[in-house]
């Protein structure tokens, strides 16, 4: 049984293209994921610079999802908000660094240069990022 | 529908020389010394089955220089010269991308990306395509409208933005 009260995120094809997304899907019923924060990290991401922040493509929410029951199961029917943003190859930082068991000192070093850099772009925006974690970064080639 | 059809169409590029046989078995065997000492195969045959009837053979060398976007249109040409029967070109019109037949979902967001090398294909891949929905648009002011079934979820990765799950997951494993 998926838990919807956190943010899900599922890999997405957009069915008059066939282009690849990713799909985050916030639970509107759970008290936690008020709609000013989803509009709030709607706005910000339409804002953010490509080259630091996954791109925001599209956004939408659903009011009944019972047509939709059926998608693969994958995604449960509640009324939920949707976030369609551009999808990267690479997995997550945590992962990354798994497969390498460590990573060079100048590795490293890039690594973690790239990471204060999106994060100075947010502070120069006023935006305070409370939970940064390896797993929250992810790797493009 | 005869098989070999396609090779009488003349093509100058060096993925000609696959003509005299049907899926590259002779080919093969010339280059298969040449396959053997480089790491990555340079050479790759790529198969769009549209059905078990109707496929469509490329054949080409220096695949880290070829794009994705290239072995879409070249496929698709070669599928359009296979076959004269305009109820099937018109089903061709509307294939919007291709996948691989074995569903490997890697290569599938590979060959999405039209400027993508093509350096990842095997020797061998078998592809299938990739029909389009149309998109609705909005009446008034002919916008498009977007919504979750314009979407076909292929895989769910798992919760992000809030880390109790993970963490929670992750502490019961460790124990």
């Amino acid at each position: 049984m998926i838990n919807l009260s956190f943010p899900y995120i599922s890999i997405a094809r957009k069915k008059d293209t066939g282009k690849f997304y990713a799909v985050k899907q916030i639970n509107k019923n759970e008290s936690i994921n008020q709609p000013t924060y989803v509009i709030n990290e709607r706005d910000m991401l339409l804002e953010a610079p490509e080259d630091f922040f996954s791109k925001l493509k599209y956004s939408f929410q659903t009011v009944n999802d019972n047509a939709f029951a059926n998608l693969k199961g994958l995604i449960l029917k509640t009324e939920s908000y949707y976030l369609i943003m551009k999808f990267y190859l690479g997995g997550d930082f945590h992962h990354y660094i798994l497969q390498r068991k460590s990573l060079s000192e100048k590795r490293a070093k890039e690594c973690f240069a790239q990471i204060l850099t999106a994060l100075e772009v947010l502070h120069k925006n006023r935006i305070i990022f409370r939970d940064l974690k390896v797993k929250r970064s992810i790797e493009v080639h | 529908m005869h098989m070999g059809e396609h090779h009488s169409v003349p093509s100058g590029d060096s993925d000609s020389r696959g003509q005299a046989d049907k899926f590259g078995i002779e080919n093969k065997k010339t280059t298969a010394n040449a396959d053997f000492f480089s790491l990555k195969f340079l050479r790759a045959t790529v198969i769009l089955e549209y059905d078990p009837s109707l496929r469509a053979v490329l054949q080409f060398n220096d695949i880290a220089n070829r794009t994705a976007g290239w072995l879409c249109s070249k496929l698709l040409k070669r599928l359009r010269a296979l076959t004269s029967n305009p109820e099937i070109h018109s089903k061709i019109d509307s294939i919007v991308a291709l996948k691989t037949k074995n569903q490997n979902l890697f290569h599938d967001v590979l060959l999405s990306m039209d400027d993508c090398s093509l350096s990842f294909l095997e020797r061998e891949t078998i592809l299938v395509p990739y029909f389009g929905a149309k998109t609705r648009y909005c009446e008034e002011s002919l916008t498009p409208l977007i919504g979750l079934e314009d979407f076909e979820i292929v895989k769910s990765l798992g919760y992000g933005g809030f880390s109790k799950v993970f963490l929670g997951n992750l502490s019961q494993y460790s124990r």
